[in-house]
């Protein structure tokens, strides 16, 4: 009975195994078993892989170990169990092996990271030329407010003025965010209400959305493809209804695209050739 | 009573019998109701936590049944409440769901489960304390559950119970109009949490003199059992932390009835009120919360650790592995527990250089829980293994805890929690520590010290049957959702569906809530054999066990006063297989031996103290 | 134990009584229809249900002009040898794979009118459509029929339940159960009316502005904008939405019909009023009139026959009718009236079983017996609980209900027609500073008004926000001040100071919410002649231009350069 146990608990952790093994078959990963849509979503995927590989060696270690002792202690003996209080030795060395790879991740992640969010890094991208739209998300949609196309922020006031101050030109779209494919751009994101989390899985971003701030986000879109846009904050009872699309597109299409919506924007319902479309 | 003695004096003794012997006799109410007797208290909240259990089971179990079945009739619910929608419930109700559900399995199952129960029952018995410090405030910390649990049940009737999540973020729950719980639900949920604040507070200030001041003489702070060191560790974090959380709980409430400005900024618009006026920081919640709620998540690990460890080592018939090293994790997870709030905020807009302070400390914390880890494998390393329920459930522990412990090293690493933030991993992450650990732990405790509680023995073979099942159904319930969440599957969603690339997961959505209806099902098999047990359960003596906690040398259930002999220690509380044990294969931490053994027993000593 | 034990199991019995049996979801009636007496009340369920159906058993009234779905099609020659085969044309023609398995033909016309058969294949090369059982007697060349009647309607619905019903409710009455926490309330369906239309004033919104709606969402409201919905369902949810405005159209319509003299306070004010002493017979003889204007209720008791049933009136029927028969005794006996069979030259209709629909005339009712003699034979035979109306043959209810759902479905489809679009004419006057001025004078003036309730600011808070408004068609005031809209919401104007439309942006939308008012709301409708169009497009200038005011009632002086896009700004000098 006590061989079963210990079998028992070996059992699971192999299916455990065997269930990340077949994951990648049975599209049990990354949102349709695609890359990341973005290069520091790549970066992240790696980041992700590297430290799964070291979990799933550790964790086979660790229940490997955990099912000799089981399997040793069951046995049916008149012995004694052994009659130690530790091992310094040992101590020693399970606390610095695990330390040393523990300051390996923290390292190894650490330009990412810097990459990703900080300002100064030679990576991240100057506001002023990349910014595309603002990004206000409410209960429970995504407005987006482009400024006009042939406007350029050429100082960092002229970026704030615009943020703070809705132009009689800019463009308004909602759900719906277009963006040129191929380089960075970069969107601010404010709320109208409450926290929500502006969360793109293919890209691999995500930044909430808090109230009283906006906050610059970067990201660069490898594929022309629409990727789907989430809210990951809890934000009401619609929380899970706020789907919309980022959309990026070649540079011809995204101006063509802009172009479009300022027509239709200023639409007086007489002077273009088409019907009032819904 | 000082304790830097090894030796007693026998006028204390006398005296303290004769104490005893002339106590009054109590009522019934008095004994059993407004007892201030902390082992009585301690299964006051042990059946309580039991039946709060079940009520947030059925509330996880409501959201697992819209996850699986989305929009479509749900039992009971369905038919009680939303009988005219055809038994669809409604999204603000789902919302109210996975609120309640966390908040009653946190606030009113795991923490005084753990610190409430054992806390309350095993300390003094453990140190040889007749009582605790304040037996009255104990009482209290008791009867304040009450309250709360009042609160929390009376919320559910404003607007249909609290929606902003048991992590309650402002605005959402700040302003009254931004979600139909939000109104006098929200408050009413602060109040309870004000009222369970309370009754902890009281609770670890009695644990932490206790422990102090009223340990048996020869008890030193290094022979005291691991489950005490936990209980001691916890009840500093407990009241370093929950003042933090009251002060926000009461910020939060006079923000929303007060009309003061502490988390809403300026300018916000909700249910087209006119903005507000505000000035606040929504952040600023976030940081009070996350200080408290950081270190609340280990006061909900560390007595199970300590729990475990004593269960282990005595089923294992072998000491500790490494008890010092054992102490000294448990205390840097709870020092570290403090400087690590932020791993919970890396998306939130917070200021990203805190991304990397927080992402150090982090990956800090999570060595002493691997120390612990090999620890415990060692405690098992050698020894001789009796397969009863009380060690499977130990055995989980720790084999869970590996799963759990190595999924938060992903939520460390910043970069890839942008992506797995809110997402399902967090939650297989923190399910398998609270469930596959700390549950499991319990469930051990519970019939380890049943028999102390109440002088009989649970059914091992049910206690089996329960473990093997809920085991079964735990891991298929928490496994997958490491998959949902790397695939992108966000929490607190009432229908995922909606989204194209999570359209997929339907099916893994209803393995898990299979498995954990299953897994709620197999709960009733320990009911019944708790409750059948304390009536018809197989009587015991004082050490079924045959363990070496002083509790074990006190009558099986311990009278008025807990010890007929006040216990005298000689040595730690982990001497199993000792050579100097004679014919049983443990020797007792009261047990005097003969001189020539106890000089041995001192070299021994020295050597292993020696060595750490 | 044992004691126990029971009660465990009568607690789990207690469990599976509650919790174990699918509710029906409902439609819920309206205020009106529950204010009625019971008698009235129950015709307004009935021809609802018979009808509209339930959620969960729709009933397509073909007469709405609603896409219910399927493909329709013609037979092209029927098969004289293979009678579960015949030839078809689809129009738009169909691939195979459009045809579900198991889905069903319904015949429109020719002999084989009102029977379904499923369908076994259908060839798309030869055009042969094959059913599963004979087809007798066998269509004919030219009979029309549809494949998969009800599939949009259904799917709409199904849709309609996961997105859109725990707002605006099961029955789009605007009362799910997440409306009572939100400002401002979801739209209520059930009077027709949709706020933001292209439409002339007294007209229906079209479909192509119920799928503007859905797409953008309705900023500064709760309705989210559902822009990532396919297009076929968008399609399939507005018929769903349209379907519930035209039963909620036609429950309002029967239950005004009856209220009048059948709200629960008219009748007890008519049976007080009645001189007749006896205040039982007082109120048989109100309802009397009530029966003898929608007809007698009952149901089959047993078949005798094949044109005789036993039947049983509704109680309250029963009570009518020994009153009447009693009257009938009495005057015959006092030599008023000769004999003359009771019931006779009625008409009876069907309205559940097979026969629904399906009408009988009645010969003679035996009171005694209860025994209901028809002229000609029951065919299909009715079974024992089918309910029924006996009514006189013309001028009855049935009658009102078919007049009222025609000019009902009239309304909807004439929405549709190009006559009632609201468009200009004139192509927007470019935007500039003397165009401005002119609005903002026009905003001011006493022809248009606009300050009374928008206030001089544009804020929404001009005077009429301060005074009580009578109710429509009543001498009764609001008891807050200000403006409601149609379905009793306290409505505010709209601050224009914010930029928030919430029927869109665009110049014509804002051109069409003066030109088609809003429905439903105070904002009333200025036909050309009122504000012809050049004056409107200043209006819509100065309207676009509030947000950008400097200081608030003082027009944006118009500087910066033309809005490249917008055709119509134009460099202005500045005044």
């Amino acid at each position: 009975m006590k061989k079963f146990w210990c079998l028992f608990f070996m059992f699971w952790p192999i299916i455990g195994l065997i269930a990340c093994a077949i994951s990648p078959s049975m599209n049990w990963g990354f949102p349709y078993g695609l890359p990341a849509g973005s290069p520091l979503g790549e970066r992240i995927d790696g980041l992700y892989y590297m430290i799964l590989a070291l979990v799933l060696i550790v964790f086979t270690g660790t229940q490997i170990g955990l099912g000799y002792v089981l399997w040793r202690g069951s046995e049916e003996t008149d012995e004694r169990a052994w009659y130690t209080h530790g091992s310094h030795s040992l101590e020693v060395i399970w606390s610095i092996v695990p330390a040393g790879i523990l300051l390996f991740i923290a390292l190894y992640q650490m330009d990412v990271w810097a990459e990703y969010r900080i300002q100064d890094n030679k990576n991240f991208p100057n506001q002023l030329e990349t910014t595309v739209a603002e990004v206000t998300a409410r209960q429970f949609e995504w407005r987006i407010r482009y400024p006009a196309p042939d406007r350029k922020f050429a100082t960092r006031a002229d970026l704030v003025t615009w943020l703070r101050n809705p132009q009689s030109d800019d463009l308004y779209s909602v759900n719906d965010i277009r963006v040129p494919a191929g380089k960075k751009v970069t969107i601010h994101l404010r709320t109208e209400d409450v926290q929500h989390s502006f969360f793109v899985p293919v890209l691999r971003i995500k930044q909430d959305a808090v109230p009283g701030k906006v906050i610059p986000v970067w990201f660069e879109a490898t594929r022309a493809d629409q990727y789907e846009l989430l809210c990951a904050e809890l934000c009401g009872w619609g929380h899970y209804k706020m789907k919309a699309r980022v959309w990026a597109q070649s540079q011809e299409e995204y101006d063509a695209y802009l172009k479009q919506l300022q027509h239709d924007q200023f639409d007086d319902g007489v002077s273009s050739a088409e019907n009032d479309e819904d | 009573m000082s304790t830097a003695h090894p030796t007693a004096q026998t006028g204390d003794l006398e005296h303290a019998a004769h104490e005893h012997a002339e106590h009054h006799e109590l009522g019934f109410v008095s004994k059993y109701v407004f007892s201030t007797d902390h082992k009585i208290i301690g299964i006051q909240f042990l059946f309580t936590t039991l039946l709060m259990m079940m009520v947030g089971g059925a509330l996880a179990l409501a959201v697992r049944w819209q996850l699986a079945f989305p929009w479509q009739w749900m039992p009971f619910v369905g038919n009680t409440i939303f009988a005219e929608q055809g038994g669809q419930i409604s999204p603000e109700f789902y919302t109210m769901l996975f609120t309640m559900h966390a908040t009653v399995m946190i606030f009113l199952v795991i923490i005084p489960v753990l610190a409430g129960a054992f806390g309350n029952f095993l300390i003094p018995l453990m140190i040889g304390a007749d009582d605790m410090a304040f037996p009255t405030l104990n009482m209290l910390s008791y009867w304040f559950m009450w309250p709360a649990i009042a609160l929390f049940g009376a919320s559910f009737f404003f607007g249909g119970g609290p929606a902003a999540g048991w992590t309650s973020y402002p605005v959402l729950s700040a302003i009254r109009d931004a979600a139909p719980g939000s109104g006098w639900a929200q408050t009413c949920w602060l109040l309870a949490v004000t009222f369970v604040g309370f009754s902890s507070m009281m609770g670890s200030i009695n644990y932490l003199t206790t422990i102090i001041n009223m340990r048996a003489p020869g008890m030193t702070l290094f022979r005291m059992p691991l489950t005490i060191w936990a209980m001691f560790i916890t009840a500093i974090l407990q009241a370093f932390a929950l003042p933090v959380l009251t002060a926000a709980g009461f910020m939060l409430v006079f923000e929303r009835t007060f009309g003061f400005t502490f988390f809403v900024p300026a300018g916000v618009i909700v249910n087209n009120a006119a903005p507000t006026v505000g000035g606040g920081q929504p952040l600023l919640w976030q940081h009070l919360f996350w200080f408290y709620s950081h270190p609340a998540v280990y006061i909900m690990l560390l007595p199970a650790m300590g729990m475990v460890s004593d269960m282990l080592s005595c089923m294992c018939r072998k000491p500790v592995f490494g008890y010092k090293p054992m102490v000294y994790s448990m205390a840097a997870i709870a020092g570290l527990g403090f400087i690590v709030w932020g791993h919970h905020m890396f998306a939130s807009g917070m200021n990203p250089a805190l991304g990397m302070t927080f992402m150090v400390s982090t990956m800090m914390i999570a060595l002493p829980s691997a120390i612990k880890v090999f620890n415990w494998i060692g405690t098992m390393w050698g020894g001789r293994l009796q397969f009863n329920a009380v060690m499977l459930n130990c055995i989980a522990f720790v084999s869970l805890f590996i799963v759990g412990g190595l999924s938060g090293l992903f939520m460390a690493a910043v970069p890839v929690d942008i992506y797995i933030h809110d997402t399902y991993f967090i939650v297989a992450h923190f399910h398998y520590i609270l469930f596959g650990s700390t549950l499991f732990g319990v469930f051990g405790a519970i019939q380890f010290w049943f028999p102390k509680m109440f002088g009989r023995m649970m059914n091992d073979t049910l206690g089996k049957w329960h473990f093997a099942i809920t085991f079964i159904g735990a891991n298929g319930a928490f496994f997958p959702m490491h998959m949902l969440g790397v695939a992108g599957m966000p929490r607190r969603y009432a229908d995922p569906y909606l989204h194209p690339y999570l359209n997929h997961l339907l099916d893994m959505n209803r393995f898990i809530t299979i498995s954990a209806i299953i897994m709620g099902l197999a709960q009733f098999i320990l009911l019944f054999n708790f409750v059948y047990s304390i009536f018809k359960g197989k009587k015991c003596g004082r050490n079924p066990w045959g363990a070496n906690g002083l509790e074990w040398t006190a009558p099986s259930p311990p009278g008025h006063g807990n010890f007929d002999i006040l216990p005298v220690v000689f040595r730690g509380p982990y001497e199993y297989a000792s050579p100097l044990a004679g014919e049983d294969d443990f020797l007792m931490q009261t047990k005097f031996l003969p001189p020539e053994d106890r000089a041995k027993e001192a070299a021994d000593h020295d050597e292993v103290e020696g060595k750490h | 134990m044992r004691v126990r034990l029971i009660i465990s199991f009568a607690f789990a019995g207690l469990c599976g009584l509650v919790g174990c049996s699918q509710p029906e979801a409902e439609f819920a009636l309206s205020e009106h229809t529950k204010n009625l007496i019971a008698p009235a009340k129950k015709t307004v369920e009935d021809a609802l249900a018979q009808n509209f159906g339930t959620p969960n058993d729709l009933v397509a009234w073909t007469r709405f002009p609603i896409e219910y779905g399927g493909h329709a099609g013609t037979v092209r020659e029927a098969q004289s040898d293979d009678e579960t085969a015949v030839a078809v044309d689809f129009d738009p023609p169909l691939e195979d794979e459009a045809l579900q398995s198991g889905a069903t033909v319904r015949w429109l016309s020719g002999k084989q009118q009102g029977n379904t058969q499923t369908i076994a294949s259908y060839n798309p090369a030869t055009g042969f459509l094959k059913v599963s059982a004979a087809m007798d007697p066998s269509p004919g060349a030219g009979d029309s029929f549809v494949v998969g009647f009800g599939q949009t309607l259904k799917s709409g619905r199904k849709l309609y339940m996961t997105h859109c019903m725990h707002c605006h409710g099961v029955a789009g009455d605007g009362a799910g159960p997440t409306a009572k926490y939100l400002n401002p309330r979801p739209r209520d369906y059930r009077l027709g009316l949709f706020k933001f239309t292209s439409t002339a004033q007294p007209e229906r919104a079209t479909r192509a502005d119920l799928k503007r709606i859905v797409k953008q969402g309705i900023p500064g409201t709760y309705m989210p904008s559902f822009l990532l919905l396919e297009d076929d369902e968008l399609t399939a949810i507005i018929a769903y939405v349209r379907w519930l405005a035209c039963r909620g159209e036609t429950e309002k319509k029967l239950a005004a019909d009856l209220s009048g003299f059948y709200s629960k306070e008219a009748f007890t004010k008519r049976v007080e009023s009645e001189s007749e002493s006896d205040p039982d017979d007082a109120r048989l003889i109100v309802l009397q009139e009530l029966f003898q204007s929608i007809g007698y209720s009952g149901r089959v008791g047993s078949v005798q026959g094949a044109n005789r049933l036993q039947i049983t009136f509704d109680s309250e029927v029963q009570d009518v009718i020994e009153y009447e028969q009693k009257q009938l005794q009495a005057a015959i006996t006092a030599g008023e009236t000769a004999e003359a069979p009771w019931l006779a030259d009625k008409e009876l209709v069907w309205i559940t079983g097979q026969s629904t629909g399906k009408r009988l005339p009645v010969t003679a009712y035996d009171a005694v017996t209860g025994s209901l003699t028809f002229a000609t034979a029951m065919k299909p035979a009715p079974t024992i609980g089918d309910r029924f109306f006996i009514h006189d043959s013309e001028d009855s209810f049935e009658g009102f209900i078919d007049e009222t759902t025609n000019d009902i479905a009239d309304f909807w489809t004439e929405a549709e027609d190009e006559s009632v679009l609201v468009r200009p004419t004139t192509p927007r006057t470019p935007s500039s500073a003397k165009s401005i001025a002119r609005g903002r004078e026009l905003f001011l003036s006493k022809k248009v008004n606009c300050v009374q309730c928008h206030g001089p600011h544009g804020r929404g808070d001009g005077p009429m926000t301060e005074a009580f408004q009578k109710k429509p068609n009543s001498e009764e005031k609001y008891p807050e001040p200000g403006l409601f809209d149609i379905w009793g919401n306290k409505s505010k104007p709209r601050d224009l100071t914010r930029g928030l439309y919430r029927g869109g942006r665009r110049p014509l939308d804002l051109y069409r919410r003066v030109r088609a008012s809003i429905k439903g709301t105070g904002m009333p409708a200025f036909n050309a002649q009122a504000l012809p169009d050049k004056d409107l497009w200043d209006l819509v200038n100065y309207v676009m231009s509030i947000p950008f005011e400097k200081q608030a009632g003082h027009p944006a002086v118009h500087t910066q350069k033309p809005i490249k896009g917008d055709s119509n700004s134009k460099r202005e000098s500045s005044k």
